[in-house]
């Protein structure tokens, strides 16, 4: 009986390894590419507000403060019709997705430490 | 560690406690191996069994009602089980299969049975029947016996049609 517990438990750690290993992996690439998504995005983002000169709009902000209410809505209003909508919205979409993985990882972190040092006290015992 | 409830352990394994599965496995697989044993005679299979039974349940885990008990629900995946590897050892041995005839099960149990039996038959319907024992599927016997697959249908019909006269007579 003692050889039908170990074989069930050698089993079941090794499905458990897996699943670890397929969530970690999983888990780490969806962190790279969203990351590498965001990054790329974002360059592209400001290279075509630098080429636009839409930024410039900005200086605004060191005006004085009547001179800023005035002209501030209308600043807007211009920025928002020269940004690349459909970049941000993207941009917006992988940031999302960003956040959610993050906290997800975050939120099962301690329980998959356990697991995992388990399953290595397991394997090299 | 030992005083503690089923429940408690698997809150600790759906917390990530893993190593605490061993304590389920230490419970309950003598209860388990004993029920499986008691309807599968050989050892090897009992034993898969039962390890498939554990293994299914730690895939369920997570899922799995704290509420309810752990012994009914793995005699519930062991049940299960067994029946997916009756069928699969069913499928293996096509004479059990009850095609159009509604032979019962227990009819021609064993082989020295059926040896008694297949002197009624003709060479054909013998050697029909003797592929299909040995796993053939009717399109394999039809390309082996140089047959049409509807002639091989008739033949293989036919066999059992005595084959059940001689059970229901003999």
């Amino acid at each position: 009986m003692d050889n039908l517990q170990k074989k069930i438990l050698k089993k079941v750690y090794k499905y458990e390894t897996l699943k670890t290993l397929g969530y970690l992996l999983t888990r780490a690439l969806a962190v790279i590419l969203l990351f590498l998504g965001m990054i790329f995005l974002l360059q592209a983002i400001i290279q075509y507000y630098l080429a636009s000169q839409t930024l410039d709009l900005l200086q605004l902000f060191t005006e004085d403060f009547d001179t800023i209410r005035q002209y501030f809505w209308d600043t807007l209003y211009i920025i928002y019709i020269e940004s690349p909508k459909f970049r941000l919205t993207i941009l917006g979409i992988i940031i999302f997705l960003f956040l959610i993985l993050i906290l997800t990882i975050v939120k099962n972190f301690v329980k998959i430490k356990r697991k995992v040092s388990l399953l290595i006290k397991f394997w090299i015992k | 560690m030992a005083e503690l409830t089923d429940k408690e352990v698997i809150l600790k394994i759906k917390n990530g406690e893993i190593d605490f599965f061993s304590l389920l496995v230490e419970r309950y697989t003598r209860i388990i191996f004993a029920y499986v044993r008691g309807k599968i005679s050989a050892q090897e299979d009992a034993e898969d069994l039962v390890q498939n039974t554990f293994i299914n349940f730690y895939k369920a885990i997570d899922r799995f009602d704290i509420s309810r008990k752990v012994l009914p629900y793995l005699y519930e995946i062991a049940k299960n089980e067994m029946r997916m590897f009756f069928r699969a050892k069913k499928k293996t041995v096509s004479l059990d299969e009850n095609i159009g005839v509604g032979a019962s099960e227990t009819s021609l149990a064993t082989e020295t049975q059926m040896e008694d039996v297949l002197q009624y038959l003709s060479e054909r319907e013998k050697n029909t029947l003797k592929l299909l024992q040995e796993g053939y599927s009717y399109e394999e016997i039809s390309e082996k016996m140089g047959l049409r697959l509807n002639t091989i249908r008739t033949v293989i019909r036919r066999a059992r049609l005595k084959l059940n006269k001689l059970d229901n007579y003999g």
